[in-house]
């Protein structure tokens, strides 16, 4: 199972896949498109402090993604 | 009609249509028990004596409208309540997911110095602390602060949501941020 952790309000909302289902699949790349489209940024991590990459497309393989909303200056 | 001065002063030519008159009731400055200058003094010279005081009487309410006035009240406490809790569950959640992707190291900096430390591409290292903004310090080889930046993501969310956007930021693509942030030379 795959996983995105889109950063919100709520502290984050999880949308999970299994990258054999096409149906769960198309509904995690939507939402992923829909949000790049929005601004935010994908990153594909590992968990442990491992640093994250900037993905620009939606990897149905990747083991987790975080989109957060776009960084602005304070 | 009398002249604007005569009427803001007790001068004893002010006539009786004046607005000094009108609140003092006679033409020399001194008040009388029927007039409004008494009442705010209770007495008849123009010093005021302990007991002056102005009270409000509260309007008059009906039971109808009392009730409702509880009723909204509690409604607001409820709204305020419901609020509240959910901010809690949001900084929860955002805290655990911020854990999840730090490091042993990284997590023990954050419990003992609400902050943890994050090394770029470039070797640089950056402090993050706990916050939204201004909460990123640069340090020198010698962890000797030296600029501040200021960039958080452009939504609000929890601190500790924006403190995980900041590092994945500052790992992934550190050029950008500092090109987007506001960086204070210390």
């Amino acid at each position: 199972m795959s996983e995105m952790r889109v950063i919100d309000a709520t502290g984050d909302t999880k949308v999970i896949w299994d990258s054999g289902n096409r149906d769960e699949v198309k509904a995690a790349r939507d939402t992923f498109e829909q949000l790049k489209k929005k601004g935010h940024i994908a990153y594909a991590v590992k968990k442990g402090g491992d640093k994250g990459e900037i993905i620009h497309e939606f990897d149905p393989e990747a083991e987790k993604i975080i989109l957060a909303p776009r960084i602005v200056g304070g | 009609m009398p002249e604007a001065w005569q009427s803001i002063t007790t001068d004893t030519t002010t006539t009786k249509d004046s607005s000094w008159t009108y609140w003092t009731g006679d033409t020399i400055g001194t008040a009388t028990s029927g007039n409004v200058w008494y009442q705010w003094n209770t007495g008849t010279s123009a010093g005021i004596t302990t007991t002056a005081r102005v009270t409000a009487s509260p309007s008059q309410q009906t039971p109808e409208q009392i009730e409702a006035n509880r009723l909204r009240a509690e409604r607001q406490q409820q709204e305020y309540d419901r609020k509240r809790q959910e901010a809690a569950a949001a900084d929860e959640r955002a805290e655990q997911l911020l854990r999840a992707f730090l490091s042993p190291e990284q997590r023990k900096h954050l419990d003992e110095m609400s902050a943890f430390l994050v090394q770029s591409e470039s070797e640089r290292v950056y402090r993050i602390k706990r916050g939204r903004s201004r909460n990123i310090e640069e340090l020198d080889e010698n962890g000797k602060i030296v600029a501040r930046l200021c960039a958080h993501p452009s939504e609000l969310v929890p601190d500790p949501d924006t403190m995980l956007a900041q590092k994945i930021m500052l790992e992934s693509n550190e050029d950008e941020f500092l090109r987007i942030a506001n960086r204070t030379v210390v």
